[in-house]
C-alpha cells in the first residue's frame, strides 16, 4: 500500500520577525534591519505532498476494506533542481474480525509489540501526524557580525547570546509543535520525533523542522502498573 | 487483547475530548506506562535553544605562546547556551503545567563563531494535583527508567550541570618536530592542554551543582577532543543530571539476579553446513 505526490513551491504569509539595526545610517552596504520568516511556498509544496500521498493511501486501504495501516513508513525527497518534494507513505492494511470498519481507516507508525501495547494500555491509534516548518534567515548587521566576524563599534564583535539565530531555532521548533497540535483536535500525540536541519540558503541561514508521531485517543484509563522489580541481568555482552 | 482492539476501533467513531490541551510526548508506551506508574503522566513536548557568539579570532593562539592557554570566550558562550537553554525549557514547561522534565536530549554545536545548545524532552506532570511538587521544574537527561529508579531510591533530579572549556595547545618548536620524527614520544603540548580544560569543565559542572543544592551529578556525558575547525584547540563539555537526596537515607534498590533464557539465537548459515 503506498500514496505518492510532489509539488512545487507558492508564496504566501507566515511566522516573521525584524531585527533593527542599532546603528543607524552607516552607509549604503550597511543592513538596516535583518528578518526571520517563515518560507511558507516550501511548507505549503510539502503539505500538498503530504496530503496527497496521505489521501491515496487511504483510498487504497478503504477500498481494500481495511480498518488500518499499521507500520507506516514516510519519506522525503526534495529535488531543488524542479523545486518539488517528492513524499512516499507506505504501510501494511490490516483488518480486524468481527467489527466494521471505521469510516476513516486509522493509520499509525507503530506495529507489532509496540502497537499491542498501545492498545492495551488504552490509546486507539488514530493517524499518523506530521509537520514540517522552514523558517529562513536575513541576517541584521549585528548577526552578520556575530557569525561572520568584523568590525563591530570600534571596539570588536559583541559576544553574547546571537538573538535573531535563537529565535528562528525556537519558532521552528514551536511553530512544528503547533502545527501538529492543530491536527490532534483534543487527541493525543505519542512517540513523537523532532528532527531539525539547518543549513545556508537565499543569504543566510535555513532552519527546517519536522515532526513526526502518533495521533492516539484514549478509549480507557491506563491500568497502573505494580512497581517493577529492578533486576540485574546475567549475560555475556 | 481482542476486546481492547474492538474498544479501540470503535473509539474512531466517536469525537476526541474537547476543551483540554492535547498532550504531546516522545515518550515510547512503556516509557509512559512506566512514568504512570511512578504517579506522573506526560504534558508536553518541549524545547530550549540557545545559540551564543564566539567573537571573531577567539581560536586563534599568538604566535609562540610558551604553554597551554584558555579560551575564555567559547567557554563563556558554551555554559551560558546551556544555562539559557535550561531556563527556555523550564519556561515552556511551566506554561504546559509541568512540574519538570526527563528524558532530555541534548545537542552541542560549537562552530568557529558560535556555539548552540539544544535541549528537546517532555514535560511531566504529577497525575494527583495533592502530589504536586511545588517551585522550580526540575530538568533532567535521565530516561524514565532511571528517573523512576532514582526516586525509588530516595533522590531527586534538579537541573542539568554542565561544565566547558576550550584549551589552546602551543605549537611545538621547529627543533621539537625535528627531533621527535622518528620517537614515541608523548605530544605533552596536547595532554597539558587536555588535562587543562578537563580540570576547569569539571569544576565548572561542579559550582553548577552546588549553586542548584545538589549533593552530586549523575549520568554524566563527556564531549572531548580537537574542534573540527581548531584542530589545535581541545575541548571539554561535559554534562549531567544534578541530583539531591530527599529521603533521609540513601534507598537501597537491592536488584534481583535473573539468568534470561531469551538469549539471541546463534547466527549461522545453512550454506556453512554443507
Amino acid at each position: 500500500m503506498q500514496g505518492n505526490a510532489f509539488s512545487g513551491y507558492r508564496q504566501s504569509s507566515g511566522y516573521y520577525e525584524q531585527f533593527q539595526c542599532p546603528h543607524g545610517f552607516v552607509s549604503n552596504e550597511h543592513r538596516l534591519y535583518g528578518t526571520n520568516y517563515e518560507q511558507t511556498w516550501i511548507e505549503e509544496a510539502w503539505t500538498t505532498a503530504y496530503s496527497g500521498a496521505f489521501a491515496r493511501l487511504l483510498d487504497e486501504a478503504k477500498r481494500l476494506g481495511a480498518h488500518g495501516v499499521i507500520g507506516v513508513v514516510e519519506r522525503t525527497a526534495h529535488h531543488p533542481e524542479s523545486t518539488a518534494y517528492e513524499f512516499s507513505l507506505s504501510g501494511t492494511a490490516v483488518g480486524v474480525e468481527g467489527i466494521a470498519p471505521p469510516a476513516t481507516p486509522f493509520t499509525t507508525f507503530l506495529a507489532g509489540q509496540k502497537l499491542n501495547k498501545l492498545i492495551e494500555a488504552g490509546f486507539a491509534p488514530v493517524s499518523i501526524a506530521l509537520s514540517l516548518v522552514s523558517i529562513g534567515v536575513y541576517p541584521s548587521c549585528v548577526t552578520e557580525y556575530q557569525l561572520n566576524g568584523g568590525s563591530w563599534a570600534w571596539g570588536g564583535v559583541p559576544s553574547g547570546e546571537i538573538d535573531q539565530l535563537s529565535r528562528a531555532h525556537e519558532a521552528a521548533r514551536s511553530t512544528a509543535r503547533e502545527y501538529v497540535r492543530r491536527q490532534l483536535a483534543g487527541d493525543a500525540l505519542h512517540a513523537a520525533h523532532l528532527s531539525v536541519a539547518s543549513g545556508e540558503a537565499q543569504g543566510g541561514p535555513q532552519i527546517e523542522a519536522t515532526l513526526t508521531g502518533n495521533r492516539v485517543r484514549r478509549f480507557k484509563d491506563f491500568e497502573t502498573i505494580p512497581p517493577p522489580r529492578p533486576v540485574l541481568r546475567l549475560v555475556d555482552q | 487483547m481482542s476486546e481492547d482492539l474492538k474498544r479501540a476501533i470503535a473509539a474512531l467513531g466517536s469525537p476526541p475530548q474537547t476543551g483540554t490541551r492535547s498532550v504531546t510526548s516522545d515518550l515510547s508506551i512503556d516509557e509512559s506506562l512506566l512514568l504512570h506508574g511512578a504517579g506522573f503522566e506526560p504534558a508536553d513536548l518541549v524545547t530550549g535553544t540557545s545559540v551564543q557568539s564566539i567573537p571573531y579570532g577567539s581560536f586563534m593562539i599568538p604566535y609562540g605562546q610558551g604553554g597551554p592557554v584558555e579560551i575564555p570566550y567559547a567557554t563563556q558562550a558554551v555554559v551560558e547556551a546551556f544555562r539559557q537553554s535550561a531556563e527556555r525549557l523550564r519556561h515552556e514547561c511551566a506554561r504546559a503545567g509541568g512540574s519538570g522534565i526527563v528524558g532530555v536530549e541534548v545537542e552541542v554545536e560549537i562552530e568557529r563563531q558560535s556555539a548552540m545548545v539544544v535541549f528537546t524532552g517532555t514535560a511531566i506532570r504529577p497525575i494527583k494535583p495533592t502530589q504536586n511538587v511545588q517551585g522550580r521544574p526540575f530538568v533532567t537527561d535521565l530516561s524514565v527508567r532511571d528517573f523512576v529508579l532514582l526516586r525509588r531510591a530516595g533522590w531527586e533530579p534538579l537541573d542539568i550541570a554542565a561544565g566547558a572549556s576550550f584549551v589552546g595547545s602551543p605549537l611545538r618548536g621547529l627543533r621539537q618536530v625535528v627531533a621527535q620524527t622518528s620517537q614515541n614520544v608523548e605530544l605533552t603540548n596536547l595532554t597539558q592542554a587536555l588535562q587543562n580544560a578537563r580540570e576547569e569543565a569539571v569544576e565548572t559542572m561542579q559550582r553548577e551543582a552546588i549553586g542548584a543544592s545538589a549533593n552530586g551529578v549523575v549520568d554524566v556525558t563527556i564531549m572531548d577532543g580537537p574542534l573540527g575547525h581548531s584542530r589545535h584547540i581541545l575541548a571539554f563539555i561535559c554534562f549531567g543530571t544534578a541530583v539531591r537526596l530527599t529521603a533521609d537515607t540513601h534507598q537501597r534498590i537491592e536488584p534481583e539476579l535473573v539468568l534470561p533464557v531469551d538469549d539471541d539465537n546463534l547466527d549461522f548459515e545453512a550454506t556453512s553446513l554443507r
